[in-house]
């Protein structure tokens, strides 16, 4: 039930039909109590499992209770215990092993909780935002078993506003009709798509230690690099697009997670397109507070453009150590921050050489963008084997091919990715500009019910027939 | 294609649709999945052609009491979904095999080979077959004529069916007894005196050979045929089995290794043998091979025949072994070495081929992968692997001169 798999579908259309039983927001809210706890009674069935869980959500909501009280100066230290359990909870190796629980518990979601709850807080500590959350909203708010999983990360005054809405938003047949499709395609995304693209790699994964011809090799290495991120973007978009569609299909609009990231035309625009509702998040919570605390220390103006690289850099290492508990997490998160720290610099550099405007026309020129958007793809492509390998696999792999070879390897990755993300953009272009009245041909119900039809199918062929379990949600395990 | 959510507000506004796109819509999403199905059969028949004839055109299987054999002389063609079509013959005493069943040439060392599909060279063509290549091996090794007559049965050559014709195989005048067995040998039902298989069987002859319904019967009747007794997945699943989309999607798939392993794992009765404990339905099972075992390896002592039994690890173990990992529960050497106390406590000699796999880094390449019988490279394969333990010296009349130590008494 915690992967996109038939059951889990088949158990949020339940939810979703009978929370639309009645309109009531005491009806919906007590379908979606009941669906949150049968959800973690499904993933877990000892209830002493759930006690740590339960505690840090305790934790979290006695600090909410004393910030709403006016015990402001606590908002700090609050957040401090709540961020020292969450790391106490997950179990990060650089805390000594003797401290942590010893008895097995439960902790699937619990990074999504985290932010969830610091949200709270930091929301509540703000002098403006005040407001009451009772103990049966915090719970429907942390626990809602659409996001519990893997996100995305809802803000509470959006969650409140669709789920407590005394007229709940429309849900008319073509409302029902494009959150069914986006729910196939999502199946399919994860069911199919991904697995196809994992098999591939681990293909080329295991070519990687054999005795093959350095060209052979080198063909490996690319297809490993370029079709993990790919499988990643299918694994985590397609539960995003389930997840979202079974939460509409109850009233509840979930925030988008990715919008065509591998479109993006530099790294910061990557993040701005990938995982969307983390990047934002810590863009509100850490880049935005320190760049402004930071700004009044320093108030020359000639640095105000490389605080803005600092706290980038400062954002996107945590976007990176939040993914793992290891070590290889620490670099992945550098490299991250690098990314997005040298593509500032780089915006700064080329606005001071070239002028705003002639960079903004430097940006507009098709082989400029094709080329950004192949090396956006590239970086973020050399940086997954941090996300996915240990130190020992990365040494293996790397000492497989040499420096040169792998100086090649990220060279052909490049073009070719240029290459091949601007012919994507050009045909989708070219497709989406085939239009009748009511909008392009592409996306009209009709053609949406073909596809979507040619999807299920397929996805129900490889699930069903061919008794293929549901594969793992990645992001499920952060 | 789509902006996530960027037409949902469009969308909200236009709260109505068009009468006649609560008819269209679903024909289009019909037509769609139809012409997506028949075109992917279309492919799939392309990819991997269907032939005319089977082996069963040639065996008898209406005489349960004297278990499966083949006609004397005949000649019919078959083969596995995903290899090529092949010609099965048969000699005069209804084996696949050239030498003759009554004589042997003077001087001439002969192996009778027993057992099920994989000893009888299923799916593979009569020279690509261990049966062709293991002699060749030794002959080359020993410096003398060695021969394999191939007394084995696609099919039906469970253990019970094999002690029924084992009399049959004595009058072969064998020097040697090779009992190639593999977990599926052990796995599988017997089959009764009423043409169905054994207790927990309710799948007829006719399913097995895939003869499922007569041609007079309605099509109702064959659907009912096909739903009664089992699962509407189960039935489904045996209804799209017959497809040629299917096992083309599983020949996709079954090229990532662990993905086979897994879903091996989840469920047919030979993966219930390769569980680290078996279940009571296994046990039963092994204790029937058992008694089969100590029939056949008594007969064969009263002949003055030794008897030797090798374990053909399938594609799952093979994987498993070459991985050096398994999921949790399994188990892929614990059937050998079941096997090898019920065959030695009777006199016999066991030949574990396992330990091989563990330094062949692809060993799936030697299967049909949705299949799963040995293909012609698997069968060259096993032949060397053979003829290595063979003239090892375990068996004293094929022992070669300065041959290394065979890998099973190395120890897993």
């Amino acid at each position: 039930m915690d992967s996109a798999s038939f059951q889990f579908v088949a158990f949020g259309l339940a939810v979703a039909l009978v929370s639309n039983i009645s309109r009531s927001r005491g009806w919906r809210s007590t379908v979606l109590m009941i669906a949150s706890v049968v959800f973690l009674g499904l993933l877990a069935h000892d209830p002493i499992l759930f006690f740590p869980l339960a505690g840090f959500l305790a934790l979290g909501y006695a600090a909410r209770l004393l910030l709403e009280r006016g015990w402001s100066k606590l908002l700090v230290w609050s957040l401090l215990a709540v961020i020292l359990v969450y790391i106490w909870l997950k179990r990060y190796v650089f805390l000594p092993a003797g401290i942590f629980l010893h008895s097995p518990y439960f902790t699937v979601g619990l990074s999504y909780i985290f932010f969830r709850v610091l949200h709270l807080l930091i929301e509540t500590g703000d002098e403006d935002g005040k407001r009451h959350v009772g103990p049966g909203a915090y719970l429907l708010y942390t626990l809602n078993f659409t996001t519990l999983v893997s996100g995305p990360i809802q803000r509470y005054d959006e969650f409140a506003r669709d789920q407590f809405a005394v007229q709940p938003i429309e849900l008319g047949p073509r409302v029902i009709g494009l959150q069914l499709e986006r729910i196939i395609r999502g199946f399919f995304k994860v069911n199919v798509l991904a697995m196809l693209f994992n098999m591939v790699w681990a293909d080329a994964l295991a070519q990687m230690p054999e005795a093959l011809p350095a060209s052979a090799k080198m063909l490996a290495a690319i297809e490993l690099l370029v079709v993990y991120p790919l499988f990643l973007y299918a694994n985590f978009s397609g539960y995003i697009d389930i997840v979202i569609g079974l939460a509409r299909l109850m009233r509840v609009r979930l925030p988008e997670n990715f919008d065509r990231p591998f479109s993006a035309t530099s790294f910061l625009d990557f993040w701005n397109r990938w995982h969307i509702t983390l990047s934002t998040w810590l863009k509100t919570y850490v880049y935005n507070p320190l760049l402004l605390a930071l700004m009044r220390r320093i108030s020359s103006v000639a640095a105000q453009p490389f605080l803005g690289v600092f706290c980038f850099f400062v954002t996107f290492f945590l976007v990176g150590v939040w993914h793992g508990r290891t070590s290889e997490f620490l670099v992945f998160g550098v490299l991250l921050g690098l990314g997005v720290s040298v593509n500032k610099l780089w915006q700064v550099g080329m606005a001071g050489v070239l002028g705003r405007k002639g960079y903004k026309a430097l940006t507009k020129n098709p082989f400029y963008t094709a080329f950004s958007r192949g090396l956006t793809f590239t970086w973020f492509a050399a940086t997954n084997p941090l996300f996915w390998g240990d130190w020992e696999q990365l040494h293996s792999l790397f000492a497989s091919l040499s420096g040169a070879h792998w100086f090649l390897v990220w060279l052909a990755i490049w073009f070719c990715a240029s290459v091949v993300l601007a012919l994507w953009e050009a045909t989708r272009g070219a497709l989406l500009s085939i239009r009748t009245l009511e909008g392009p041909v592409l996306t009209s119900r009709y053609a949406r019910v073909v596809y979507a039809s040619a999807l299920g199918l397929a996805a129900l062929v490889i699930t069903v027939l061919l008794n293929q379990p549901a594969p793992g949600i990645v992001y499920k395990a952060f | 294609m789509t902006l996530p959510g960027s037409n949902e507000l469009k969308e909200l506004k236009e709260a109505r649709i068009p009468r006649r796109d609560w008819i269209l819509l679903p024909l289009i999403g019909l037509l769609t999945i139809c012409l997506l199905a028949g075109a992917t059969e279309l492919i799939a028949t392309l990819r991997f052609p269907r032939y005319k004839g089977h082996v069963e055109d040639c065996l008898v299987l209406d005489q349960p009491a004297r278990g499966a054999r083949g006609i004397p002389n005949c000649r019919c063609w078959g083969g596995v979904v995903e290899g090529s079509r092949v010609e099965y013959k048969f000699n005069r005493c209804g084996d696949r095999s050239e030498l003759d069943c009554d004589t042997k040439e003077p001087g001439t060392y002969r192996i009778v080979a027993i057992g099920a599909s994989q000893a009888f060279g299923y799916g593979v063509a009569s020279e690509e077959t261990f049966d062709d290549l293991l002699p060749l091996e030794i002959s080359q090794r020993l410096g003398r004529k060695v021969e394999l007559y191939n007394d084995a049965m696609a099919r039906y050559g469970t253990s019970h069916a094999v002690s029924l014709r084992f009399k049959e195989t004595l009058a072969t005048h064998p020097d040697l007894i090779l009992w190639m067995l593999s977990t599926h040998d052990v796995a599988s039902e017997p089959i009764t005196a009423d043409g169905a298989k054994g207790a927990s069987g309710a799948v007829s002859m006719a399913a097995v050979s895939g003869k499922t319904g007569g041609s007079h019967a309605g099509i109702w009747e064959q659907i009912k045929a096909e739903f009664v007794g089992r699962s509407i997945p189960d039935a489904v699943r045996e209804l799209s089995g017959r497809t040629r989309t299917v096992p083309f999607l599983e020949n996709l798939l079954y090229r990532d290794r662990k993905r086979y392993v897994r879903n091996f794992m989840m469920g047919g009765v030979d993966a219930q043998l390769l569980k680290s404990q078996f279940s009571a339905e296994s046990e039963k099972k092994v204790e029937q091979f058992d008694r089969d075992t100590a029939d056949i390896e008594a007969q064969s002592a009263a002949a003055g025949v030794p008897f030797v039994a090798v374990l053909l690890p399938n594609r799952a173990q093979a994987v498993m072994i070459s991985m050096g990992e398994w999921p949790a529960g399994s188990d892929p050497y614990k059937l050998g070495e079941r096997l090898r106390s019920i065959v030695t406590r009777g006199g016999g000699i066991f030949i574990d081929l396992q330990p091989y796999y563990r330094s062949i880094p692809n060993p799936e390449r030697g299967y049909f992968s949705v299949d799963g019988h040995l293909n012609s490279e698997g069968n060259a394969m096993v032949a060397r692997m053979m003829a290595t333990e063979m003239t090892s010296g375990v068996i004293p009349a094929l022992k070669a001169a300065g041959q290394a130590q065979p890998a099973f008494e190395k120890g897993k």
